[in-house]
C-alpha cells in the first residue's frame, strides 16, 4: 500500500528559517502549476492501491478547494485509493476558514495539519508567520466545526527569545483545543536563510542549550500527560491518530511524489522532481522532470530501514527485517546492536528492539553507527 | 698525483648565511657542473633539505681547478649538515679537511652557530679562511663584521674574502685562498691505510656506501678492509669519487676524498667516524675521535590505522638503512596498540624522519611526545635508563633521577639580555657567562635541561626575541633533578601514551596547562569526560569536556530521505582520525599536546 505526496511550494510570505522549496509573490502561477500537477499525475506508470494523499508545502490552503478536488480527481483515476484513506492537507491558519474547511471535507479531506507554530505573537512576528496567536485557535475550532476532527497542529521551541513560560503557554493552549495530533520540533537554523544570517552575525540569539533542553523535556511531559503517545521523534498522537502517511517514510514503504521538488521512493530507487516551478510547468507531462534518481543498493536498503525504523519509538522488528532482507538483523548489525545496547542508547523489546531516552537525546549518532 | 694538489676543505657557516649558495657557485665556476644542470643549492638532494633550507645529509663534491699558477688542483668540497642534532657529523666532516671557509652574514654577523663550528673547526687545527658574505645586500656592513670576526672569534680578518654568493662576486678570490691557504695533505702513501669514514649513504644497487677520506696509504677495489671500530671485515667491489655523483675511479691515493663499495648491507657496517684498513696490513691505531652516534631524543611511533604497523616497520627498516643514528624498537600502548620507540639526534632529527615516513611511505601516524633519557637510580643501586614515562619505576622504589642537560650559547643583541635571563632562569637555567661580542652583542651561556629545550624553550626564545636570538647546545652530562612522573587520566583511566617526566615544582603548572589543553582537543562525547593530571595517587589538574549537545527533534519534511542520509554521513567522517580508548574517542592531535601547551 503505497503512499501519495503532492507538494504545493506556494506562500503568502517566506518565513524566516524556511529552506524548503516555497515561494512566496509567486501565486500566479497556481493555475499552471495546478494543471501541469495533473499532467505529472496522468503520465505516471503504475496502478499502485494506496491509503494515504498528502497535500505539504508551502501552503496547500492557498490552492482553491476546486484546485485540490481535481488534482483527487486525477490521482484516483491513476491509482485505487481505499475509501478509508487518510487525506491530509496542509495549512496556514489565515488561509483556514469556516467555509474552506467546510470544502475541504466535502471533498473527502479528512486530516488537517495546522501550521500553528507558536500562541505568541511575538514569537510568530520573530518566525515571520503572517498569522497571530488568536488566528491559530480560530483556525483549529474552524476545522473542527466543519466535521473533521482529525486535527495536527505544528509547533516550534527553542525560538530566541522564547522562555520555558512561553513553552508551557504553548501546551496549556494545546490542551484546551483537543486536537488529535502534534508534530512539536526545535528551530533549525539551516544554511541560506535570513535565520542563518541572523545567527551569524550575532543580530539573532538563540536560547542556550540548557534551556532548550529544559523546554523540551516540560513539552514531553506535558504531552504525556495529556495523554499523548510519542511514536515518532518529532511527532505525538492521540491512540489511533498517528500520520499513517508520515509513517511510510520510517517503514519502508512506498511513496509517490507530485510537484515540485517532490520526494518519491518506489522499489529500489529514490528520486527527487526539479525546484524550478517555470520548468516545472512547462515539462510536467511532456518529458520528464525528474532532477535526481538513486538507486539504493542492498547494503544501503538495510542501513536506511534501520536508522529510519529507529526514529519510530516502536523502533525496529526483527521479523520484518528478516522478512524484507532474507537475512538477521543480527548477522548484519550485531556488532553495532550490542555496542548500542550495551551503552544504553537501544532497548529490547519483544520483538526487536529500540531507542531509550538517552538514545533519543543522541539520535543522529545512534543513526549513524549504522551507516558503515 | 701528488698530495701538493689537492685541497680538502669544508664550508661552516650559521643557518641561512648562505652556505648552499656558494656551494653552488664554486661548483659552477670550476665547471664541475654545468649551467645546464645547475639548480639551486645542488648538494642539498633531499626534497626536505631544499624546502627547509638546511643540510641534513652531508655532500662532497670533487672540483677541477685551475689555478693562477697555471697548476691543475684537485679541490675536494665536504659539505657539512647544518644544525645542533648533527654535531658530531659535522665534526667529522671537519677531520677529513685542512681547511674550512668560514662564512659569516655580512647583514647579520657572528651567530652561535658560527662560533660553536669555528671552535670545532679550531679542534681539528683547521686553517679557516673567512669569508664575508651577501655584501649585495643594502644593509650589508662588511667592515663592522670584520671586527666582529677578529674580536668574536680572535681570527685574523685582514684577509677576509668579500663575497656575494648570490651574484657570483669574490668567488674567484675563494678559490685561489683555497689554494694559497689550505694546507696539502699530508703525503703518506706508504704506510698501512687508514681511512676515515666521514659519512655513509645507502645505494639500492651497491648497498652501504662509505664516503671517505684517505689519511694514509691508498685503496683500490679487490682488496680487503677491516673496520677498526666495528672489527668488520669487507671486500672492496668499487671506490670512486663524487663529480658530485658517483663515478668509480681505480684508486684512490693518500690525501684523496671519495666513497667505497664493499657489498655491506646497511650504513651500520661503516659508521661515521670509524677508521678503514686493509685487513692484510692493517695500522696499528684507528684515527682519534670515532663514536657511536648516541640518540638524545626519544619518542612513540604509532601508525593510525592498525593494520599500518607492518609498514610502519617495513618503513622504519628502509630509513634504518640509510640513518645510522636512527633506533627503533616495538613498543606497545594501551592507548595507541603496537607502534614503535624510536631514538633520534635531536628534534629536528626526530621532525625529518617522521616527515619522511608520512610523505615518502604515505603513512600517518601519531607520534608521542618526545622524551630524553632519564638516569633513574632505584633504592637498589641499580641505575635504569628510561626513555619512555610510562616505563618509569614506581616512585617508592626510586632514590633519585638524573636528567641530561646542555651547554646552551645563546646569542643576542644586548637590549634582549634579560628576555633570555628570565626566560631560561623559568626553565631552571644555570647561568654560567656572559661576554659582549661587541658594543650591541651579547653572548649567554647557560647549563639547561635537556627537556626543557625540548619542551619549549626554542620556540619561546625565538618569539621573546623576535628571531634575533641564535641557539647553539652541547651534551653537558647528567645531574639528579626532582622529577616524577605525571599521569593523564582521561574518564578515568590512565592513557600511558599521554605519561610525561616534568620537573617537580612545574607539575602543578604543566598539569592545568595540559589538562586545559586536552580539554580543547577531545570532542564533546555522549558523557561527560574528566581529564585529570596526576602524580602518584594525588590528583593536580581536572578539567570536563561537557556532554555532547543532545539533538534537537528535527522533523524530516516530505520524505526526503537521502538528505537525512547526507547529514549522518557528514557527521560520521569527522570520527575517522580517532583514537578509540575505551568508550572515549581521541584525536591524533592530542598526543602532541604536550608540546603546544602555554603555561608561562
Amino acid at each position: 500500500m503505497i503512499g501519495l505526496y503532492v507538494h504545493v511550494p506556494f506562500c503568502v510570505h517566506k518565513c524566516i528559517y524556511c529552506d524548503f522549496p516555497s515561494y512566496g509573490g509567486v501565486s500566479h502561477y497556481i493555475e499552471d502549476y495546478v494543471q501541469a500537477l495533473c499532467r505529472e499525475i496522468d503520465g505516471f506508470t503504475g496502478t499502485d492501491q494506496a491509503d494515504t494523499v498528502y497535500f505539504g508545502g508551502g501552503t496547500p490552503s492557498l490552492l482553491p478547494t476546486q484546485h485540490i478536488q481535481c488534482i483527487l480527481d486525477h490521482l484516483r483515476r491513476k491509482f485505487f485509493i481505499l475509501d478509508n484513506a487518510e487525506i491530509t492537507v496542509e495549512a496556514n491558519p489565515d488561509s483556514m476558514d469556516a467555509v474552506y474547511a467546510a470544502a475541504l471535507a466535502s471533498i473527502g479531506v479528512n486530516r488537517i495539519s495546522l501550521g500553528i507554530q507558536s500562541f505568541s505573537d511575538d514569537m510568530l512576528a520573530f518566525l515571520g508567520r503572517i498569522h497571530s496567536a488568536a488566528a491559530g485557535v480560530k483556525a483549529v475550532r474552524a476545522v473542527q466545526d466543519a466535521g473533521i476532527d482529525n486535527v495536527s497542529i505544528d509547533l516550534m521551541y527553542g525560538l530566541p527569545g522564547q522562555t520555558l513560560e512561553m513553552a508551557a503557554y504553548d501546551m496549556e493552549m494545546l490542551s484546551g483545543l483537543s486536537v488529535t495530533h502534534a508534530s512539536i520540533y526545535h528551530l533549525i537554523v539551516e544554511e541560506h536563510t535570513p535565520l542563518f544570517y541572523g545567527v551569524q552575525q550575532k543580530k539573532i540569539l538563540l536560547p542556550a542549550d540548557e534551556s532548550n533542553e529544559a523546554m523540551e523535556g516540560n513539552i514531553h511531559a506535558a504531552m504525556h500527560a495529556m495523554g499523548f503517545q510519542h511514536y515518532e521523534i518529532s511527532s505525538y498522537a492521540r491512540p489511533g491518530y498517528v500520520s499513517r502517511h508520515n509513517c511510510k517514510y520510517w517503514k519502508y514503504v512506498p511513496y509517490i511524489g507530485f510537484g515540485v521538488s517532490a520526494h518519491s521512493f518506489y522499489e529500489d530507487r529514490r528520486w527527487s522532481n526539479i525546484a524550478n516551478i517555470p520548468a516545472y510547468i512547462g515539462r510536467a507531462g511532456r518529458e520528464c522532470v525528474i532532477h535526481e534518481v538513486i538507486t539504493i543498493d542492498r547494503m544501503r536498503a538495510m542501513e536506511d530501514y534501520c536508522f529510519l525504523a529507529l526514529r519510530m519509538r516502536k523502533g525496529i522488528v526483527y521479523s520484518d527485517f528478516a522478512r524484507r532482507f532474507s537475512c538477521s538483523i543480527e548477522s548484519e548489525f550485531g556488532t553495532i546492536l550490542n555496542q548500542l545496547l550495551n551503552r544504553k542508547l537501544l532497548e529490547n523489546t519483544y520483538q526487536g528492539c529500540c531507542m531509550t531516552d538517552l538514545g533519543l537525546s543522541y539520535g543522529n549518532y545512534v543513526f549513524s553507527q549504522f551507516l558503515r | 698525483m701528488a698530495t701538493k694538489y689537492i685541497r680538502n676543505f669544508s664550508i661552516i657557516a650559521h643557518i641561512d648565511h648562505g652556505k648552499s649558495t656558494l656551494a653552488d657557485r664554486l661548483l659552477e665556476r670550476t665547471g664541475t657542473v654545468s649551467q645546464r644542470e645547475m639548480e639551486d643549492q645542488l648538494l642539498d638532494t633531499m626534497d626536505l633539505e631544499r624546502e627547509r633550507g638546511i643540510t641534513i645529509k652531508a655532500q662532497s663534491a670533487r672540483l677541477m681547478y685551475t689555478a693562477h699558477d697555471g697548476q691543475q688542483y684537485t679541490l675536494n668540497l665536504i659539505d657539512t649538515p647544518g644544525h645542533v642534532d648533527f654535531n658530531y657529523e659535522v665534526s667529522r666532516s671537519l677531520a677529513a679537511c685542512e681547511g674550512a671557509l668560514l662564512i659569516v652574514d655580512a647583514t647579520q654577523g657572528v651567530e652561535a652557530q658560527t662560533l660553536a663550528n669555528v671552535y670545532l673547526a679550531l679542534e681539528h687545527d683547521l686553517e679557516i679562511i673567512p669569508i664575508i658574505n651577501k655584501i649585495d645586500l643594502p644593509s650589508a656592513d662588511p667592515e663592522r663584521v670584520r671586527k666582529e670576526i677578529e674580536d668574536v672569534i680572535g681570527l685574523d680578518a685582514s684577509e677576509a674574502i668579500l663575497v656575494s654568493a648570490k651574484t657570483g662576486v669574490g668567488i674567484d678570490d675563494v678559490l685561489e685562498a683555497i689554494v694559497r691557504r689550505v694546507p696539502a695533505p699530508e703525503d703518506a702513501p706508504d704506510r698501512p691505510l687508514r681511512a676515515l669514514i666521514f659519512d655513509s649513504h645507502f645505494d639500492a644497487y651497491k648497498g652501504a656506501i662509505a664516503n671517505i677520506r684517505i689519511m694514509e696509504g691508498s685503496i683500490k677495489p679487490g682488496e680487503r678492509i677491516c673496520m677498526m671500530a666495528s672489527g668488520k671485515e669487507f671486500e672492496v667491489i668499487e671506490t670512486g669519487v663524487f663529480l658530485p655523483q658517483m663515478h668509480a675511479v681505480p684508486l684512490l691515493e693518500c690525501g684523496s676524498v671519495g666513497y667505497l663499495a664493499a657489498s655491506m648491507k646497511n650504513v651500520r657496517d661503516c659508521r661515521v667516524g670509524d677508521t678503514v684498513t686493509k685487513s692484510s696490513a692493517p695500522a696499528t691505531e684507528p684515527l682519534a675521535g670515532y663514536r657511536k652516534a648516541v640518540p638524545m631524543v626519544y619518542c612513540g611511533l604509532y601508525p593510525v590505522e592498525n593494520n599500518e604497523y607492518d609498514n610502519l616497520r617495513d618503513a622504519l627498516e628502509k630509513l634504518h638503512l640509510n640513518d645510522a643514528a636512527l633506533l627503533f624498537e616495538p613498543e606497545t600502548s594501551t592507548a595507541l596498540g603496537f607502534g614503535f620507540r624510536c631514538g633520534f639526534l635531536g628534534l629536528l632529527h626526530m621532525d625529518v624522519v617522521r616527515e619522511r615516513l608520512e610523505r615518502e611511505y604515505d603513512l600517518t601516524l601519531i607520534t608521542t611526545a618526545p622524551s630524553v633519557i632519564y638516569h633513574v637510580y632505584c633504592t637498589d643501586g641499580a641505575m635504569i635508563p628510561v626513555d619512555n614515562p610510562s616505563l618509569m619505576p614506581d616512585m617508592t622504589k626510586i632514590d633519585r633521577i638524573e636528567e641530561p642537560f646542555v651547554k646552551t650559547t645563546i646569542i643576542v643583541p644586548k637590549d634582549m639580555v634579560g628576555t633570555v635571563m628570565e626566560i631560561s632562569q623559568n626553565r631552571r637555567g644555570q647561568y654560567l657567562t656572559m661576554d659582549y661580542l661587541d658594543e650591541s652583542r651579547v653572548s649567554l651561556i647557560y647549563d639547561l635541561p635537556l627537556c626543557e629545550i625540548l619542551y619549549d624553550y626554542f620556540d619561546t626564545l625565538k618569539s621573546a626575541t623576535r628571531g634575533y636570538a641564535s641557539l647553539d647546545y652541547e651534551l653537558n652530562g647528567y645531574q639528579a633533578s626532582p622529577m616524577v612522573k605525571m599521569d593523564i587520566l582521561i574518564n578515568g583511566e590512565i592513557v600511558d601514551a599521554l605519561s610525561i617526566i616534568v620537573y617537580r615544582d612545574f607539575a602543578a603548572r604543566r598539569g592545568r596547562a595540559l589538562v586545559e589543553k586536552l580539554r580543547s582537543l577531545i570532542p564533546r562525547q555522549l558523557f561527560q569526560i574528566p581529564i585529570q593530571a596526576a602524580v602518584g595517587n594525588k590528583i593536580i589538574a581536572r578539567e570536563n569536556v561537557a556532554a555532547l549537545r543532545k539533538d534537537v527533534l528535527a522533523k524530516c519534511y516530505g520524505g526526503d530521505i537521502s538528505r537525512k542520509r547526507k547529514l549522518l554521513e557528514k557527521q560520521k567522517e569527522g570520527k575517522k582520525r580517532m583514537k578509540q580508548f575505551g568508550n572515549v574517542e581521541i584525536p591524533q592531535e592530542a598526543f602532541m599536546a604536550v608540546l603546544q601547551v602555554d603555561d608561562t
